[in-house]
């Protein structure tokens, strides 16, 4: 595979599911912080 | 959402990798294939974008959290999307042009001012309180969305130097495999969709956070 398009794709996958998984674990964190205020 | 975007996304790959082929504009590389997720990547970068100003152009009128949300939910998307758009582009412009960048070129740089104009945007909705600040971002979001049409439009305004129009220009056979870029544009739709509910109930779980503990982080 062509480093270009290898270091295309990688970029694209780490910053996607890299996001995806920030989002889900701040999801996560509020929520828990939300029970607990209740 | 997140079955769409799986299916699709596994698809538009195996169809980039296995399917489409790698010559265009005449060039046999490798590297082509990024032009299919660059293409993608603008297209919900505009997408996101123009969330952002319906969003903010519905919050100055009804003055609803929700559209405040909404707008800054896409606003971050269609910045990060607008990201990954510059950062394959140059990638596949090494490809086709032997440059990451060229300045002289209008789309490249209509663009770049799209980014930064969101990039402001990001930092004014950050600096502002979400309780009494909503309305200094939603009036940047109305305004900095001007840059998206024209960015768009650049290469018909203005004599293109190396992005040239491909839709409605039979001059131009990019040799871009229509299906493959189609199931790419709609794995992409869905992840941008997915990532905007959850970048919303992010919002409303941190908005009500807020009201239990009046107005504190």
């Amino acid at each position: 595979m062509e480093p270009l398009l290898l270091f295309g794709y990688t970029a694209l996958f780490v910053a996607l599911f890299g996001y995806a998984a920030y989002l889900q674990r701040k999801l996560g964190r509020v929520e828990r912080r939300l029970n607990d205020l209740r | 959402m997140k079955w769409g975007t799986l299916l699709f996304g596994t698809l538009s790959f195996v169809l980039v990798f296995g399917y489409a082929s790698k010559t265009m504009y005449g060039i046999e590389h490798g590297g082509n294939l990024l032009a299919y997720w660059h293409i993608a990547l603008a297209w919900v970068a505009s997408a996101a974008l123009g969330t952002t100003f319906v969003g903010s152009v519905l919050f100055l009128r009804y003055r609803g959290r929700f559209w405040s949300r909404l707008a800054h939910s896409a606003g971050e998307l269609g910045f990060l999307f607008a990201t990954l758009t510059l950062l394959l582009g140059s990638a596949w412009g090494k490809v086709i042009w032997n440059s990451w960048w060229e300045w002289t070129d209008v789309r490249l740089v209509t663009f770049l001012i799209v980014w930064f104009i969101y990039a402001g945007y990001l930092v004014v909705s950050s600096a502002t309180d979400p309780n009494t600040g909503d309305r200094y971002t939603a009036v940047y979001g109305v305004v900095g969305f001007v840059t998206v049409p024209i960015s768009y439009a650049s290469t018909r305004l203005w004599t293109p130097t190396f992005h040239e129009t491909t839709i409605g220009n039979p001059q131009v056979s990019a040799n871009i495999d229509p299906t493959t870029l189609l199931v790419t544009v709609v794995a992409a739709t869905f992840l941008y969709i997915y990532l905007l509910g959850v970048r919303i109930q992010v919002h409303e779980v941190e908005d009500r956070i807020r009201g239990l503990t009046g107005g504190r982080r």
